[in-house]
């Protein structure tokens, strides 16, 4: 009996859940096929009237989201592989030697993780503009790759962690040097964990706002999540399909590197610390 | 061939002495065993002397070269690790192949000496394999081919048997010695195991604690160890100690424990009464059959109470009035109940150790 | 010797690149705060020492952004904590197609945050959406989310649970997974209850990892801004946090000066609230 009583509270709380989390999804999906009027329509519709898709394809003409999106991926990019060149090293230094302080610098590298974009984008903005580097997106990159240094380095010392040290001590016995030791040894072993930090940085790049609606002014380097919140105030006010559109133009790639990566999504978001 | 001096080793960790003023000398084309209990330091001065680990004091000195700060992929010393560690993601012909490949040797070269030593240790039908499909004994050998494809100054082998189950392990003990014997390189054997050491080595060294207690030839160091501590490690399984006081009885010298009192011959006189420790190693322990003939002084009554056969082996536990001791008998032998033996002592094998220093006093 | 110059080549020029973009702002910040400082009449710049820090002081906008983000804290923190524990429970079980559900309900973490909010806005916009629909029609009544106030601090709570739940759910789970069985199938074998065995040896074991969920969370919370610029617009909304009072002030007034003190300010409380914690939780970090 009492058995009973879970299975109907656990069946009810996980079609919750599902209806919960693709609800919104969902609507926000199909509405990009609404047609203008449709949109407006009172009560609101769940399934669309008359599937339109011309709002998917006029979004790319109808604003610089084709600008946009390069400048996201620009960034995106950079962002990753400045995080990594630094991270790397480090991550590699912090997990293979006991040196006195490690344990603070790796606390401090974490620290500043948790840093709100918002205490330092002030001066960031004075200074880039004294550089005339505001607006674009490798100036964004580079500020961004610093930002995901801590996880870079956090969850790639977790990785290496794993390899038994002795691996590159016997290739460096073998009659190798400790770097080629690194990359002929520990590199490719921990290629899967190199993937899963690059798509995370990716995503959380694709992704960040508040420096990115400052420090960029014109389509030379806004970026995606910049341009879409500009569609909702501006022109578009209330052209949610195309607004949606866009959004899901934004979101897919997200999801895609999703699954690329989804059996290592629990290390990489809490630094290595949980498996 | 290479003659290796380790001088004056220390090593420290956190305050923890990990190895400390170790110096001995290997000769060339001898194999030299590092015997000692786990954590006695072994691993860590087979790392120091590979390289991949720097010690705090002391030098390594190969053939007359100082190479305590050359790196180890100039040192020329092969290092077969406990746990085997094979590259996973490379095949066994490239991991067998990889000192030779840093060499930079030509690959038809490569080749031909990978063949050979894939042969020579029974794997060359693997080569094609990754090391995540072998077995523990296929993937030891692996190791050792890795090693021996080299022609390096010296070869150190860190516990190789460890890892490989029992049964394994006699074999290929068998196997190894044959093989180094075979091989005229110089080798340094690090194991607990003091069958290792009798069965194999030329020389011995006895780590304990980070401290070298006593080198010399096996036999030797067996049936001398100059002290209490070196009579431990080098004895399977672990000495009988058991406490005993000497009494000078009319001109001869007499043994008492609680479970008999042993006479011994007279020139023992260059002792003096009191309190020692009488070590006796379970293998000198022998359990009297009915009809055989005996000397009822050196035999005493026992309950052996415990026994459990390894391999064609025994290991038995006996209650002498009050004192647990172990014995080892080369055969097989079972009890259902506690029962009632007896047994006789090696007389000639005994162990005299002082109490407070520990040494050795007699022989 | 060797061994300590590769120490210090692979980790400060990583030290220095974090300083010089999010420390170097920060002194930055303590310079310009004691300026009367706005971008559009530069010509007015004078020094003014701690004058920004007074009027800071007295600054009733400022508390209020400050026990917004509070409000926010921990409200968010104990909502997604329920419901993280909720997905965790329910994606706990084993069967086939269960990939399928740990898959689908771990996507919202990942996605844009501005991305979420703008798909909330989507459900919430007064006059054409589900939402307001549902409370218009249905409870009769005419709220609009957007506007600031109780509906608002709701709707934000809401979109920021949405997304990030299933981020502690998925630590939870993880930690779940990693259970030993033994001890609660002792339990069982002894008769405890389903909610005895919960309680008395699930929850002590998760502890550390309750605790590192929270503790990301708690600190990522600080900085809230993307729920609250996509939802509510223009000013005096009444919500703000921080983050969003900065943007106000610094960005779109443009009075670095003033923004600057309040980075300062801001800077320090995050950045003590992060060095403490991680401190004091470091054993079960590493």
């Amino acid at each position: 009996m009492k058995a009973n009583i879970w299975k109907v509270a656990t069946l009810i709380a996980f079609v919750f859940l599902t209806l919960w989390t693709l609800l919104p999804i969902y609507y926000a999906f199909i509405t990009a096929f609404k047609s203008r009027i449709e949109i407006t329509y009172w009560p609101p519709t769940l399934i669309p009237t008359e599937f339109t898709s011309h709002y998917w394809i006029i979004v790319w003409f109808d604003r610089p989201t084709v600008a946009y999106y390069r400048n996201t991926i620009i960034a995106g990019v950079i962002s990753t592989l400045v995080a990594l060149a630094f991270s790397i090293p480090t991550a590699y230094t912090c997990a293979r030697f006991s040196f006195r302080n490690r344990a603070d610098v790796l606390f401090t590298i974490l620290t500043f993780r948790f840093l709100p974009p918002a205490a330092v984008v002030l001066p960031i903005y004075i200074f880039l503009r004294q550089l005339a580097l505001l607006d674009m997106p490798i100036s964004l990159g580079l500020l961004y790759g610093a930002i995901n240094i801590p996880i870079g380095v956090w969850v790639l010392r977790s990785y290496i962690r794993e390899i038994p040290p002795e691996l590159e001590e016997s290739y460096m016995i073998d009659g190798y040097s400790r770097l080629r030791a690194f990359f002929n040894i520990t590199l490719p072993l921990i290629r899967p964990g190199l993937v899963a930090v690059s798509l995370i940085i990716l995503a959380l790049s694709w992704g960040e706002f508040i420096f990115a609606s400052i420090l960029t002014t014109s389509p030379a380097g806004k970026t995606l999540p910049v341009g879409i919140s500009e569609y909702m105030g501006g022109e578009w006010g209330y052209e949610w399909n195309k607004i949606m559109a866009v959004t899901f133009y934004a979101i897919i790639p997200v999801i895609i590197a999703f699954f690329i990566v989804r059996k290592h999504l629990a290390r990489g978001l809490t630094f290595g610390i949980v498996r | 061939m290479a003659r290796l001096r380790v001088e004056k080793i220390s090593k420290k960790f956190d305050r923890e002495r990990i190895l400390e003023d170790v110096s001995f000398e290997v000769g060339s084309g001898s194999f030299s065993t590092l015997l000692g209990p786990p954590s006695a330091g072994k691993t860590t001065l087979l790392r120091i002397i590979a390289g991949v680990e720097s010690p705090d004091e002391g030098r390594i000195i190969l053939d007359q070269e100082d190479i305590t700060n050359i790196p180890p992929k100039d040192r020329n010393i092969a290092l077969v690790y406990q746990t085997f560690a094979l590259y996973p993601h490379m095949k066994v012909y490239d991991n067998i192949a990889s000192p030779l490949k840093a060499k930079k040797l030509p690959s038809a070269e490569i080749r031909r000496r990978v063949r050979e030593v894939s042969e020579f240790l029974n794997i060359h039908h693997l080569l094609d394999r990754y090391p995540r499909e072998l077995s523990g004994g296929e993937k030891q050998r692996v190791a050792i081919a890795r090693a021996l494809v080299r022609d390096a100054k010296i070869y150190l082998f860190d516990e190789p048997l460890t890892n490989l189950d029992y049964k394994l392990r006699e074999a290929a003990r068998t196997e190894l010695k044959k093989m180094c014997k075979s091989l005229k390189v110089t080798i340094l054997y690090a194991t607990p195991d003091p069958i290792d050491a009798l069965a194999m080595s030329d020389n011995v060294y006895i780590l304990f604690r980070g401290r070298l207690l006593q080198s010399g030839p096996p036999r030797e160091v067996y049936n001398l160890p100059n002290d209490i501590n070196v009579a431990k490690v080098f004895s399977y399984p672990t000495i009988n100690l058991i406490d005993a006081n000497l009494e000078i009885r009319e001109n001869k010298a007499v043994l008492i424990t609680p479970f008999i009192n042993i006479a011994f011959s007279t020139h023992v006189s260059a002792l003096t009464e009191g309190r020692y420790l009488l070590a006796i190693r379970p293998h000198d322990l022998h359990v009297v059959f009915d009809g055989e003939d005996v000397s009822l002084a050196n035999s005493f009554k026992a309950r052996l109470y415990l026994t459990y056969v390894i391999g064609s082996e025994t290991i038995a536990y006996a209650d002498a009035n009050g004192v647990t001791l172990a014995l080892h008998l080369p055969y097989i032998y079972r009890i259902t109940e506690p029962k009632d033996v007896r047994i006789f002592i090696d007389v000639s094998k005994i162990l005299l150790f002082d109490v407070k220093s520990l040494k050795r006093m007699y022989p | 010797m060797r061994t300590k110059n590769l120490i210090l080549i692979t980790t400060l020029p990583t030290l220095f690149y974090l300083f010089f973009w999010l420390f170097y702002p920060f002194l930055y910040n303590i310079f310009f705060s004691t300026f009367y400082y706005r971008l559009p009449r530069p010509e007015l710049t004078r020094f003014i020492g701690v004058g920004n820090y007074i009027s800071l002081f007295m600054d009733y906008d400022f508390y209020l952004a400050a026990r917004n983000t509070v409000i926010f804290i921990l409200v968010c923190l104990a909502v997604e904590f329920a419901l993280g524990l909720l997905i965790a429970l329910c994606l706990f079980r084993e069967f086939r197609g269960i990939g399928i559900f740990r898959t689908l309900l771990i996507i919202p973490i990942l996605l844009p945050p501005i991305s979420v909010a703008i798909i909330w806005r989507l459900m919430i916009f007064p006059g054409m959406s589900i939402i307001d629909f549902i409370t218009q029609t249905l409870l009769n009544v005419k709220i609009n989310w957007m506007a600031g106030g109780l509906p608002s601090y709701i709707i934000v709570t809401l979109i920021d649970a949405w997304q990030w739940s299933p981020f502690i759910g998925l630590i939870l789970l993880a930690g779940m997974l990693g259970l030993p069985p033994e001890p609660i199938e002792a339990a069982r074998i002894d008769g405890a209850s389903t909610t005895t065995v919960f309680f008395k040896i699930v929850i002590p074991y998760l502890k550390p990892i309750i605790l590192i969920a929270l503790i990301l969370r708690f600190l990522d919370l600080i900085k809230l801004f993307d729920p609250i610029y996509a939802v509510v617009t223009g000013g005096g909304s009444g919500i703000e946090t921080i983050s969003v009072y900065i943007y106000k002030r610094g960005f779109k007034v443009l009075d670095i000066g003033y923004g600057a003190t309040i980075s300062v300010i801001f800077w320090i409380a995050a950045f003590l609230a992060a060095n403490l914690i991680v401190r004091r939780f470091k054993e079960y970090l590493v």
